[in-house]
């Protein structure tokens, strides 16, 4: 998968060219082939020979790109995986609304969630 | 000073207000900034870049002692995608100030004026000092005016045309009929154009391409700082009446001669 930062994080992955990595979950009669389980409640699952837990995967958007999570963040945790810092002069729209800057630590991403994240630029 | 622009409760000496665009580089930008004498300036608000979060170089280059940022909503289209640039600004910047554009048409750059009257309507609602970009047209600055908004910025011209002000009768009547202040937005190409714009009254002007676009915009920065207190100071002093024909300077009376 490709991770947005350098080193891996775990939890905060794009979903460009994850889709091929992301495990099959076997068919009963054709452990080789299945179907994918991005949203699926996570269970117990043969692959490779060998049983672990796949955990479950949300889609959010994140200025207009799906992006999958492992796990349910909060817009803080979100922002210190992206390498934003809280000096910045930065703002976020959570589904069109602007989360104050107080709240980000109380507001926890849920899956189809859609985010702006912006800042100012250089215009006239 | 008593000669100030006065925008919501903000007081400024300066009457140009610049952009931040289109600079060959910020050091530039900052040169021109400074020697214009500007104490407000324009900003973008855009999407952060996710593979490069930690550059802020553009706002590291504005001298926030002198000068406010002024953010705009460039580029949308729609009423509601200029409040959200608007409440996602004064999070981000700390300020109710925006230059509020909805743009009508992609060539011209002209505005959609139902949809900046709503998004104007709204934004005044929520407490936003409102300076919106609009055609030299009287009919809507007046609605502009009524619903509340700390000024009205008609253009001169297409933005970034640099064609000069195109119909300086409609700025007069906007003028006469229009109590808030009144600010060229839009259409400066060269000195003369602002000096034209602030001999006809108006209370200031916004320009970005007509500096950055220029070969020195530094020097083009001075020039316009000069014309525009050269064209105030015409304006204040009020310029004598145009006639036809010629009245001589000198004295009739004592001329040599037979």
């Amino acid at each position: 998968m490709n991770c947005f930062n350098k080193k891996p994080l775990g939890v905060f992955c794009s979903i460009e060219n994850g889709a091929e990595n992301i495990p099959y979950e076997p068919a009963l009669d054709k452990a080789s082939e299945g179907k994918r389980s991005l949203f699926e409640i996570s269970r117990p699952q043969l692959h490779s020979g060998l049983f672990y837990l796949q955990p479950k995967v949300m889609q959010v958007f994140i200025n207009g790109k799906p992006t999958h999570l492992e796990k349910s963040l909060t817009l803080e945790e979100l922002l210190k995986n992206l390498n934003i810092n809280r000096g910045q002069s930065f703002a976020i729209a959570l589904n069109a609304e602007v989360i104050a800057k107080t709240q980000l630590a109380k507001t926890h991403l849920k899956d189809g969630d859609t985010l702006e994240i912006i800042r100012a630029t250089a215009g006239g | 000073m008593s000669d100030v622009l006065k925008l919501g409760d903000r007081n400024y000496s300066s009457r140009l207000i610049l952009g931040t665009g289109k600079y060959p580089d910020f050091q530039s930008m900052k040169k021109a900034h400074e020697i214009s004498g500007t104490q407000l300036v324009t900003v973008a608000i855009r999407r952060i870049d996710l593979n490069d979060t930690s550059a802020e170089s553009m706002l590291a280059n504005i001298d926030r002692s002198k000068i406010d940022l002024l953010p705009n909503t460039a580029a949308c289209y729609t009423a509601k995608d200029a409040i959200l640039t608007c409440e996602l600004a004064r999070e981000a910047l700390d300020t109710t100030l925006v230059k509020l554009e909805v743009i009508g048409d992609e060539k011209t750059l002209f505005p959609d004026n139902e949809q900046l009257l709503e998004a104007a309507k709204e934004l005044v609602k929520q407490g936003f000092t409102v300076l919106p970009y609009t055609n030299d047209d009287v009919v809507v600055c007046k609605k502009l005016e009524d619903i509340g908004c700390a000024a009205v910025m008609p253009l001169g011209a297409p933005i970034g045309s640099g064609l000069g002000i195109r119909n300086p009768y409609n700025i007069k009547i906007i003028l006469e009929q229009i109590k808030i202040p009144v600010i060229v937005d839009a259409g400066v190409g060269t000195a003369s154009d602002a000096a034209i714009a602030m001999e006809l009254g108006c209370d200031g002007v916004l320009m970005n391409t007509g500096i950055a676009g220029a070969k020195d915009p530094v020097k083009m920065a001075e020039a316009m700082r000069k014309a525009v207190e050269a064209g105030r100071l015409a304006y204040e002093a009020g310029r004598i009446e145009k006639k036809l024909y010629a009245t001589a300077s000198s004295p009739l009376e004592g001329v040599v001669g037979t």
